[in-house]
This record gives structure tokens, sequence and C-alpha cells, in this order.
């Protein structure tokens, strides 16, 4: 993975709801609460869907 | 004096005697106590306070009950008196009681005393029992004199509440000052506050052991030990000592062991006396305190109870552990403790008492994030859940009659009891009746039996087995063939014994065979039969007993017993299974450190001190063990002799209701493969215990059970106070009857759990007493008593029942009631059920079916073989999935659901199912249209379905492990064992500069965003995988990107659907990878080919989807959403549905819910349709149902009333068998009907291969079904194509297919789809060996390696099969097993 990532992406932890950012090679895991469990967060990109 | 008066005496005149003497009695309560305290000592050994209380409960309330030990938790002092004084004091009447009763825990017969000195009503204890029946808690409170006392909460057993009650009731009143002052107060402190023995300790009986055990209980110590030397040759030669806390004491020398024992006993209670009175006595204070039971604290942790991880949910078993160690310093051994080791992870049932879960309400569930409504019942192993199903089983213990598979009457009796198990077979062949037992190779003589057993009497045998002299006839060539024998006496026959013993057998060591006969006769025939010290006797009346039954079913038929009787059959619940295999695990446990240590002991050298602890802590047996049998189901415990298999199975949640299902599912005894149709027909037995409806098709057809609504099974109950009991009642003890007493006419014998315990005169009367002192609760609820006159035997045995108005009756209590299915029933004046007669009501008949069936409305009305074939109906259970989002229940769901507009009033409350709803209702016009419903099938309207009717989400979860650093130490070992050099997987980020549409969607750490539309072929993680795996190459960030290649996860999609990513979640698995689930949602509307179901098992595809403006509709406006041919109703006799379309309607008019349970009419549970159609009328509906409907198409009105209104429409799960229907029904999709395999386990992982049909809400989608291609994978070693939709299969032109093809002539399709279509293959034949030979490619020529020339080769085409058949790469050809296969060619 490129260590000079621009914008780190940012997971959110399944108890406390902290923001989390993870490096390559970190233990998953919140940094608040050491909840073990991370949710990745939804996508800031335009996602158009059909309606039918 | 009295004491050996008494103990001549059987215990029923002993109460009569007590009865008598109370009815003259000045006597105050404190010599009662006594008496009946001694009494309790000569008469059994149970302990003393538990019998009191059975006295005090058979025979009123005049004896003042003792606050006692149990056994179990010490939260009383047992009653200790001198037995000298008793003598005194019930005889000569003394009125000294100040000194009479010593001990704290008297309260309760202190208030006794009180009030009837005062003259005020005696106490009236009432006690609660609350929380679980395996583990009530006790609360109790007192009224004296109108005022209520109340004990502190939280005791283990109902004596010790009351006690506390009337303590806290004699300090208030002692606080009020009414108490006179020569009355023994609560204060007293020598009387009740001290803890003292009696004054003087008697010197005659055992008492002195007694009271000596109790102290060393009490105090917490080992049991004293006894231990006796024979010093000198006078008259008193016996010397014991006896040890206890550490001392020991010496007594005098006496005449007998015995003696000597209790004259050491003696001495050490006086010591410690002296001692506990030289202390304070404020030390020695006791208070009936809420007792804490040793349980093992579990404690679950916080990742467990979110389903989310791969995990187990468990806790720790702790154990405290005493050893024993060499000092080094001393020499001397050193007694080490180590409390709280954990031994191993114990997993947990959710919802369970030990559940983190239990007990908290919706709200707090909620947070933690789990489902309200969620059963629990199951455990988590290995992330899935898992549940133990109810095992059911031959009831152990009991003597069974039947005919084996030899025709022979034979009477077996599986005894099971802590440490053996073991099975007991008397069968009768030619005449003579044998014993067959494993241990020995032959069948035995049973007169042999019985006179190793000390049965040496002929006549004795006879009387025993009864005096009818039919039974001497039958049993006569018996003993004439024992005479033949030559045995006589009981060494004889043991003689004969030890010659027969198998080789086998373990005990057997070499050669000595001699007195194993005896220990076999001792430790497994009829193992259940517990003897004294070696004597037989309880045994040999046992196998009299079984002879004699076996004699009785041969003179009389009727008396055979049914194996497949309910009574007969026990059900073993998950806690048994589990204890079984701690048990088995925790022994081997033992062994194998046993061996570790002993092990390491051996070794020469050892640097360092060797601490056993240290193997206990490493060991990880027990967790593993279980964690194995509870995943993959098997019980393999060759301790108990026990290899099941499918115990577990993963919980089935295709919907709330099939997970609740699943948990009162019962496991069947016999192998499904059996041709048996006895145990598969529905017995009358199970009326109301065992659903008569739920049961699956196919194989398991009435072998696999599930439990009716209200049925409830029992655990063990205490068994030593019950035995007392009856005693108590007036059965005759065994011990003191002959053989000739015991079979007089109008004596039953009383059969306790499988044990004779002796007879009683009135079995009606007893079994009356009994039940009374049930249902005033005073005995477990779940005690079933009944007479069975046939086999002339009372038996008393743990099941179920309780108390109040409701009772638990079991099957064989069932035969004693008679019970009435309504209350009116009760006022009949048919002379055949007399108002007198009938003993219970039902609570309601729909009870008698089992969970799924009850949510069928107007079940009643339908004619079962709708819901299935022959006598059983299909299992219909309704699926839907818990909105629960948990990565483990993940599946297609419905996106709305609604209530059903008929509802069943009882169940659906109930169970939850109005809260989890599982379909829509739909309105329903019954017509004909279009032609496209024919078979079944449903014409739908486009409309409805844009508005959501039918429309549902399916999701998939997509996993990715990846090993990658977590903490540097672990990760290295985990890495290492994966790819052997540390390298690790990588995930990239995508490289959008070039090419890679397929990457479009992923995000910068190169996994897909949630929100995203994925499509088929889109990666959703960019993954990477070093390409060397081996070497060690330098660390995981040492590798360079060239070293890695790409092995992206691809998501493969039904092509031109939107799917959408819905969630990412990123955790740490099991062995630390990381691992990246990803859930891809796709939401479906309903189209052609999908199927569809009412609730009544109408089932059928969508033929065609119309127009909304080409249905019909009302006068009212009103369209239907779909149109159901009138042809499914004659056939299928659904009734049901017809009332529920009406109850619909009238509800939808209206706006009330009616209902629909199952026989409810005449409970009135159920609405009449006599009143909806007035409903119905009242809103302007016609009565009937029908409405007068215009044509979409031409806008005239139709000629036909058509019948219309709302029926709830949903998803089914089941008919595995049926996936043809659909494909014939209007051929849009393709399904392999051949899937029977892997359909026991409804997993979601094989739910698409399984191809189970899931009605409604295409469940069964035909876009899972749907499959076609031209060219596509192959088979490697075939060179076919591949099988299955799954895998981009072909479509297989079978055996049938051909046989069409031959029939019709088509040959040259024939060969076209053989030999060409499938896996043509060119090869060299030579043709004058016939053999296959090769081209050359360098010479350009074929070649024939067996003529070792090329001249008569030809070139051929032939399937790659055919010649896979002659030579292949594996050794399965022909040529390899030496068969020469030779072409013959033929020109053409």
């Amino acid at each position: 993975m490129d260590p000079l990532q621009p914008e780190p992406v940012s997971y959110i932890c399944g108890d406390c709801g902290a923001e989390n950012t993870l490096k390559p090679g970190d233990v998953i895991q919140c940094r608040e609460c050491g909840y073990r469990i991370l949710y990745k967060k939804r996508t800031r990109r335009i996602v158009q869907y059909e309606a039918r | 004096m009295l004491i050996e008066l008494l103990l001549g005496f059987r215990s029923v005149w002993l109460t009569r005697f007590l009865d008598s003497v109370v009815a003259r009695s000045e006597l105050s309560f404190s010599d009662q106590l006594s008496v009946d305290h001694v009494v309790l000592n000569l008469n059994n050994d149970t302990v003393e306070s538990i019998w009191l209380i059975n006295v005090e409960l058979g025979l009123g309330s005049w004896v003042a009950k003792v606050g006692g030990t149990s056994n179990m938790d010490f939260e009383g002092v047992m009653l200790t008196e001198d037995t000298d004084k008793i003598n005194d004091r019930t005889i000569e009447k003394s009125s000294d009681n100040a000194k009479g009763v010593q001990s704290c825990y008297v309260f309760k017969s202190r208030l006794q005393e009180y009030a009837q000195k005062v003259g005020i009503p005696t106490p009236v204890y009432q006690t609660l029992k609350e929380g679980p029946s395996h583990e009530p808690v006790f609360k109790s409170t007192v009224i004296v004199k109108d005022v209520r006392y109340d004990s502190l909460p939280g005791f283990f057993n109902r004596k010790a509440a009351e006690q506390s009650a009337a303590e806290i009731a004699l300090s208030e009143i002692h606080k009020s000052g009414l108490m006179t002052e020569n009355m023994p107060t609560v204060v007293d402190e020598e009387n009740l506050h001290s803890y003292s023995f009696a004054g003087t300790i008697g010197h005659e009986t055992g008492l002195c052991k007694n009271l000596l055990q109790e102290y060393a209980q009490k105090m917490n110590y080992a049991i004293p030990s006894y231990i006796c030397t024979k010093s000198s040759s006078g008259a008193t030669p016996f010397i014991c000592t006896v040890e206890i806390g550490g001392i020991q004491y010496i007594g005098a020398a006496a005449r007998t062991k015995k003696e000597a024992e209790i004259k050491a006993a003696r001495t050490a209670l006086l010591a410690i006396q002296s001692q506990s009175k030289a202390g304070i006595d404020g030390a020695c204070q006791y208070t009936v305190l809420p007792g804490k039971r040793k349980v093992k604290e579990l404690k679950a942790e916080t990742e467990c109870y979110s389903h989310n991880v791969f995990c187990r949910y468990a806790a720790p078993i702790m154990v405290d552990v005493e050893y024993t160690i060499a000092n080094q310093a001393t020499k001397n051994p050193e007694v080490k403790r180590l409390t709280n080791l954990v031994i191993g992870r114990m997993p947990i049932m959710l919802r369970s008492s030990r559940c983190v879960l239990s007990g908290k309400d919706d709200v707090e569930l909620s947070k933690l994030g789990e489902c309200p409504l969620d059963p629990g019942g199951y455990f988590i192993v290995k992330g899935t859940e898992k549940v133990i199903l109810i095992q059911e089983q031959l009831s152990k213990n009991r003597i069974i009659i039947d005919t084996d598979t030899k025709g022979r009457v034979a009477a077996s009796v599986t005894s099971s009891t802590h440490e053996t198990k073991s099975k007991t077979v008397f069968f009768m062949d030619k005449g003579k009746i044998y014993l067959q037992l494993n241990q020995f190779n032959k069948p035995i003589p049973i007169m042999v039996i019985l006179k190793a057993m000390g049965m040496e009497s002929d006549q004795e045998i006879v009387q025993m087995v009864g005096r009818d002299p039919r039974y001497g006839d039958l049993l006569f060539p018996s003993i004439q063939e024992c005479a033949f024998e030559r045995i006589y006496t009981q060494q004889q026959a043991l003689d004969f014994l030890d010659g027969k013993i198998g080789r086998s057998n373990p005990t057997n060591h070499g050669n000595k065979k001699t007195g194993l006969a005896k220990v076999i006769l001792l430790d497994v025939f009829l193992a259940h039969v517990p003897l004294y010290e070696g004597n037989f006797r309880p045994r040999w009346i046992y196998a009299a007993v079984m002879l004699r039954r076996m004699l009785d079913a041969i003179l009389n038929t009727d008396t055979f017993d049914d194996k497949d009787y309910l009574g007969n059959k026990r059900l073993e619940l998950s806690g048994q299974m589990i204890s079984l295999l701690f048990e088995d695990l925790f022994k081997s446990m033992n062994t194998h450190i046993l061996e570790l240590a002993n092990r390491a002991y051996e070794k020469a050298s050892r640097s360092s001190r060797l601490d056993f602890t240290h193997f206990l802590r490493q060991n990880n047996d027990i967790t593993l063990g279980l964690d194995r049998s509870i995943s993959t189901g098997n019980w393999d415990l060759k301790r108990f002799k026990m290899h099941r298999k499918g115990v577990s199975q993963v919980v089935s949640r295709l919907s709330y209701i099939a997970a609740l299902g699943h948990m009162t599912r019962i496991s069947p005894q016999f192998e499904k493969t059996r041709k048996v149709s006895g145990p598969r027909a529905l017995h009358p037995s199970q009326w109301g215990m065992l659903c008569p409806c739920d049961t699956p098709e196919g194989e398991g057809c009435g072998l696999t059970k599930n439990l009716a609504l209200l049925t409830h099974v029992t655990t063990d109950e205490e068994d030593g106070p019950l035995i007392s009991l009856c005693y108590t009642l007036g059965v005759e003890d065994l011990a003191l009857l002959s053989g000739e007493e015991l079979h007089l006419p109008g004596s039953f014998l009383v059969m306790f759990n499988g044990l004779i315990l002796g007879k009683h005169r009135q079995p009606k009367l007893f079994a009356g007493n009994m039940r009374k002192l049930r249902r005033r609760g005073k005995i477990g609820e779940f005690v079933s008593i009944f007479v069975n006159e046939e086999q002339l035997g009372i038996r008393t045995f743990d099941d179920f029942l309780r108390d109040g108005l409701v009772e638990y009756l079991d099957v064989n209590e069932e035969n004693n009631a008679l019970i009435a299915l309504y209350e009116c029933e009760n006022d009949t004046d048919d002379s055949e059920k007399k108002k007198c007669d009938i003993t219970h009501i039902e609570i309601e008949p729909l009870t008698l079916l089992g969970l799924s069936s009850t949510l069928i409305s107007e079940t009643n009305s339908c004619c079962s073989a709708q819901w299935g074939n022959k006598l059983w109906v299909i299992l219909l259970t309704i699926r839907q999935v818990n909105y629960r989002y948990n990565f483990i229940l993940l599946d297609k769901m419905l996106t709305t659901k609604r209530r059903s507009f008929l509802l069943g009033e009882v169940t659906d409350a109930n169970v939850g199912y109005d809260k989890l709803g599982a379909g829509q209702n739909a309105t329903v016009a019954v017509m004909s249209y279009s032609g496209y419903d024919i078979e079944d099938a449903i014409v739908m309207n486009k409309s409805s379905l844009d508005r959501g009717f039918g429309r549902c989400i399916s999701m998939k979860k997509y996993l990715n492990c990846f090993p990658l650093p977590i903490l540097s130490f672990v990760l290295y070992t985990v890495v290492k064992e994966i790819y052997g050099n540390g390298a690790t997987d990588r995930i990239v980020k995508p490289r959008k500069d070039k090419e890679n549409q397929r990457m479009q969607i992923l995000d910068g750490d190169g996994i897909a965003a949630p929100g995203e539309i994925i499509r088929n072929n889109d990666i959703y993680v960019n993954k990477e995988s070093p390409i060397n795996t081996r070497e060690r190459t330098g660390g995981p960030t040492g590798l360079k990107d060239e070293e890695y290649r790409k092995t992206p996860a691809v998501y493969k999609g039904p092509e031109g659907e939107t799917c959408v990513v819905d969630r990412v979640i990123l955790c740490s698995d099991a062995s630390n990878k990381l691992c990246i689930k990803s859930i891809i949602r796709h939401t479906r509307r309903p189209e052609l080919g999908d199927k569809f179901s009412s609730r009544h098992g109408q089932k059928g595809v969508c033929g065609t989807i119309v127009q909304q403006e080409d249905f019909p509709f009302s006068e009212r406006g009103i369209c239907p959403d779909l149109i159901m041919n009138p042809h499914g109703f004659p056939s299928r006799m659904t009734i049901g549905k017809m009332i529920e379309l009406l109850g619909g309607k009238a509800g939808v008019s209206c706006g009330r819910f009616h209902y629909g349970s199952v026989f409810g009419e005449p409970g009135g549970h159920a609405d009449k349709v006599e009143d909806i159609s007035k409903t119905l009328v009242k809103h302007g509906f016609s009565y009937s149902g029908k409405d007068f409907l215009y044509s979409g198409i031409t806008g005239f009105p139709l000629q036909a009333y058509i019948f219309m209104g709302p029926i709830y429409y949903q998803k089914l799960k089941h008919m595995y068998g049926e996936e043809n229907e659909i494909g014939t029904d209007n051929g849009v999709c393709m399904i392999e009907s051949d899937n029977k395999v892997g359909t026991r386990r409804i997993s979601l992982s094989n739910l698409e291969i399984s191809g189970l049909i899931l009605v409604f809400n295409r469940i069964s989608n035909v876009i899972d079904k749907m499959h076609a291609r031209a060219t596509g994978p192959r088979v490697m070693l075939t060179r076919q194509p591949t099988e299955g939709r799954s895998r981009d299969g072909g479509l297989r032109l079978g055996e049938m297919e051909r046989d069409c093809l031959i029939a019709y002539g088509a040959s040259m399709l024939i060969f076209e789809r053989l030999m060409l279509s499938s896996d043509p293959y060119q090869v060299q034949v030579c043709s004058q060996c016939g053999l296959l030979g090769y081209y050359n490619y360098k010479l350009k020529t074929a070649f024939c390696s067996m003529c070792k020339n090329g001249k008569n080769i030809s070139t051929i085409r032939l399937p790659y099969a055919c010649k896979l058949l002659f030579q292949a790469r594996t050794c399965i050809e022909l040529q390899a097993m030496n068969v020469v296969p030779r072409l013959k060619l033929v020109e053409a």
C-alpha cells in the first residue's frame, strides 16, 4: 500500500462510533474503546440509484 | 428403650404411633421433635431434616419442622439431640425443655410452641418458588395471628426460607414484648445462639458418628476418617482413631470395631464441645442467612455477545485445585491450594441463566445490539450458531418387554448409573430363560444367575416370581436345566459363570478368571439397583420382577411394552449432552496430565522444580473438545459408549419461526434410513406432547419430531426426599418383605425411577396422596405419579407437573386422567363422560400442535393432505430473516413485512409472529384470467409490484481474510504458518490512471466503499499476494511490487442488475488475520416464475404480470393484487384459506383483526364464519365474500360474482422435492431436482446449492435459478462440461432423455449430443492389435507401441471418457487391471 496516501480512509468503530484511521500493519481495533470491529464509511462519491 | 422398640416397626406403624402420641399430647414440641429425629436416624440414613419436613407434609402440620442441612449448601445446622434424654422425656413426659433442643435452627418450632402457648392458630407458611425450575429460589412468609413476616430473600431451599421467616417472626414478636417469661426466647443465649452439642453423648448408638459427621460437614472439614486397630487379644481388643479437622482423637478400647469407632467419635465430640465452650459464644453464633451455592462464577466476555466476530460464546471453567508437594526443606508433604484456575472454556447457551443477556429487558438488549425477540437456546461456536437438538431415547432403568429379532420374548433393562451403563436382557429360548450380558460370551441360564446371587432355593425363586402355577410351569424347564448342570449352591454357580466370561472383557487380566463373575454381578448386572454391602437381595428381587413381567407377557400378550409409547421415552436436553461431554473431556484431561507429569518426573535431569499446574494451565483439551463436538455435532464418547452424529445443527435462520421451531426439534433415536413403520407412525401418546403435524417429509418423516406448544421437558428431581416420602406414605420396604408377601393379591409394587421401593396395599390412595402433595407444591412439580393396572405396580418417577390449578401431566400419568377438551364437556349428560370422572381440562386444544403448525390460520378447516401426505402435515415454516443486522444471519428478506389480518390469537402474540411477520396481505381474486394461471400459477398486478408487493432484498456476504501484521510476535508465527517465509498479503490502492474499469468502485484503501453500485466482475477488494511464499526474502515489508501477484476479490453477480455494497466490516479473525467482510445488497422485484404461497400451502408460480388497466376491478374501485385460479380449491380442500379471505375482508372493512386460531371456534378464540358474514353484510359486501367485478379489458361486468378479499401471502420454506413443479409450470427456469444432499442442514451457504424452494418473495427467485449456456468450463479429469448452475455448467442429457431420442429414432441427434458436444477426443487406434497408439509429432506419423510400427493406425474420434476407461492417468482404468480393451474397427 502506498504510504504517501493523501487522504487516509477512516473507519467507524462498531461500539463507540469513533472515527479511526488505519495504517497498514495496524491492529484492527478502535483507539477510543478497543473494540475490534470497524466499519467502513459510506462512499462520498455521488451514486445514482435506479428506482424500479 | 423406645428406640429399640421403634426399630422393629416399619415406618407406617411408626407414623401411626407418632400420631397417637401427639393426639394425647401434653408433650411440648421439642419433645415431639426429638422423637421424630431419633426415628429418622434409626430408620434410614437419609438427611434427617428433609425427612422431618416430609413427616410434616404427610400427616398434617402437627410436627414442628427443624431447620437443617441439605448436603449441598449449609444453610442451617442440623438439630442434634441426646438420645438418652429423649428416652427419658418421651416416656416420662418430662417438662424440662429448657435443655431440650439446643440448636439454633429451631425457629419454626419455637414459633409453633409460642403459638400454642399463647393459644393462637399455628403459624402458616407461604413459600414462593421463583426462578427457573432447575435453580429455584425460595422466599417464605409466615403468618402469625394475621401478621405477615417475610423471610430474607434468596434461599436455595424451601426449608431455610421458612426458618428465616420464623426467625424474623420470633424476633419481631420478642421485640413487641409478647413473649412470656417461661417461653424460650430468641435471645436466650444458651438455647439458641450457642452451637453446642448435647450435654452428654450417647453411648450405645451410632449417633456420635452421625454428630461428628455433621460437625465435619458444618465446619467444612473432610469426612472424619476412622482407623481401627486390633491391639490386644483381651476382651476389648479394638482401638479406633478418628481424624477430623487435622486432629486425631483416640477412643477407648472396645469389644467390636463398631463400638470402638463410636467411642472414638465420642471422644472427639467431647473434645470439640469443650473447645467450643471454652471459646467465645459469639463466635459460634449462627443465624439463618441465604446460602451461597457453590457455583462456578461464569463471566461472559464482552466480545462474545456480539455475534459479529468469529468466536465462541463461552465462559471460563474455574476450579480449585489442591495438591501435595514435597517440601524440599522439611521433606514433609505440603498441601498447596490453587483457586480459580481456568481449565477450559464452556460454551454458554444464549439467554440461559448464565448468559449475560438473561434477565435483560428489551431496551437493554437493543443497546447491546441484540434482537429482543431472539429466542436464544443455541450456542455460538466457531462463529456459527449451533443448536443442540433434543435427543430422544428409550427410558433408562426401565423394564421393557418386547420381542427380539428372532421373535423371542425378551425383557431388557438399560441400567445407567454415574459409573456404568449396561444392558441386561432376559430372553426365552425354547421354553428356557436365559440372560444376555455383554460380559458373558454365551447366554446364561437364568437360574444360574439367581443362584450365583445367593437365591439358592428353587422354592424361593418360584415364590418370588409368583405363586400362580402357570409361572411355575413356565419356569420349570429353566429350573430343570440348572439342576442338569448340577448347580445347587452359590459357589457352584459362580464357578460356572467364571467359565463363561468373554475374552474381550476388559477386567479380565490374564488367566485370572476366578471371582470375576462376582465382580460382574456386582458392577454390571442390573447396575442401577443399589446394593448394600454386597447383599444381592434387591437385585434378585428385581430380576424376579423382570421374570414375572416376562412370564406375564407370555401368558397374556397384552402386557407387552410398546417401544413407541412416549412414556417409555426420555428426552435429553443440551445440558445433559454437554455434561456428558464435559465429564468425558475432564477425565481425559486428568489422565493426560497425569501422563505428562509422570513423563516429566521420569526425566533424569530437571533444571527447575516441576510444577504440574503448568500442564493444567497449558491444557486446552476441554475447550477444544467442547468446541469440536458442538461444531461438528459428533458426540464420540468412548467412555460412555456413545457415538452420535448430528447432535448439533446450525440454527436455521430462514425465518424467525424457523429458528424458534428449531429449538423444539427432537432428533430421533433411530437412524433415518431404517425402513420402519412403527416409530414413524403417529402414536396416540404423543397427543399434546409432540406436534402431530410438524415433521419433515422424506426419510426423516415421523422420526424427527417437534414439541407441542405447551410441552415442558423437565429436569431431574432429587430422589432422596421422595423415597423417604414414599415410605412415609405407607410403602412397605422391600427389605422387609418375603417373596410370598411381595405378590399377595392386592399388593402393588412401588417403582421409583425404575427401582423397586416396596409394595403398597392401597395404590390409588397412595397415588392420590402423592398427587395432593404435588398440587400443594410440597414436592416438585415435575414428579409424575401413576397407577399401572396392567403391570400391577405403581411408579413414581421424575417428570412433569406444576402446582396450583394447572398441572403437568406426563404421558404415563395421562393414562389415569380423563381430560376434557372444552369446559362445556363437563356438563354433558352423556353417561360415559360423567362430570365427576373428568379430572382435567385441556388448557387450549391448539396446544397439541407445534409451533409452526399453529401459525396456519384455521388449520382445522384444511384438509391435512394439503399440508402433506399421509398422516403427516408438511412443515410450513415461515421464513423471515431476523431484522437484526447480524453478520451470521444475512440472507434475503422481504422489504415490507405486514401483519396478517386474520391472526391466530393465541399463537401469534406469544410467538412474536405479529411483530415479525413474514408476508404481505394481498387482495386475491379467485377467478380465471388469461390462461397463464393454469396449474396453480398466479397472475400478478404490475402496479402492485411497482408499489412494492413481494419485493425483497437479497444480501450476500463475502469474506476476505488476510494474514496481516497485528502484533509483531503473534503475527510472525501466524504468517509463518501460512506462507512459511513471513510474507503477507496486502491490499493495494487502485491505480486509476491506467485501465481498469473493474476497479472503479474502490476507495483509497483498496476496498469498495458502502453505497457504491457494484456490477458483475467488479473488484471489491484489491488484494495482492506474494509470489514467493516459500523462501525467506526478508520481512513482510521488504517485498517489492513486482514480487506480488494480483489476487483481487471479484464480484460475481447477475448481469445487468444493480447491486449495492451495503456494508464493509473490518475485523480480525480467530488467528489474528485481517478479515474484510463485504455485504452486497440486491433488491429484487417479483418476476415471472417466482413462487408464492399462502399460509395454507397453496403455492404457485407467477405465470404472467399484467398491467393494472387490464385487471378486473369492482364497483368500489378495488383491484386485486393477484388472481388465483379457482381450480386450486376443490382438490386441495383448503377451506381455511376461504375463511381467511372472508375474515380478512371483514377485518379490513370493520377495522379490527379477526382471529383464526386453530380449533378456536368452540372455545371462542376464533371468529365464526357466520359472524364474519354478518360483518360483511353490515359493510355492504355480499355475505359470501363475492364481489361484482368488471373486466379490465372490455369494461363489461363479469358474468359471475368473484370471490375476492385479502389473503396473507408469504414465503415458506419446504418441499425439497418439488422443484420440478416450477419447471413444468411455465418452463421459465431450470432446476436440478436431485439435490437432496445437504438439505438436512439449511444453512445459508448451501441454500443455493440445494435449490431449496423458498416460496414467495422470490426467495427462490427465478434469477437464482435461471441458467443456460452454450459452451463453458469443463472438468479437468473427464473433459466433460461442469455440472450445476454455480459452476456455469452444462445441461445434462441424461439416460431418460437418451431413451426418448432412441425411441424417436433421432440417431444423429444422439450422436451429436453424446459424441461431439461433450468431450470429443481424437485417438490413434491400431486396427491390428486394437490398442490405442500415439501420434509422434516429430516424425509426423502415428505409431502403435504394441506392434512397434505405424502401419495399421487409423484415426478415430471418441468421447474422452471412453479413452479414460481404457487408459487413464489414474489407476482405475481397465489396462491397469490387466484387462485389455481392444477396439475392433469396421469400415463405415
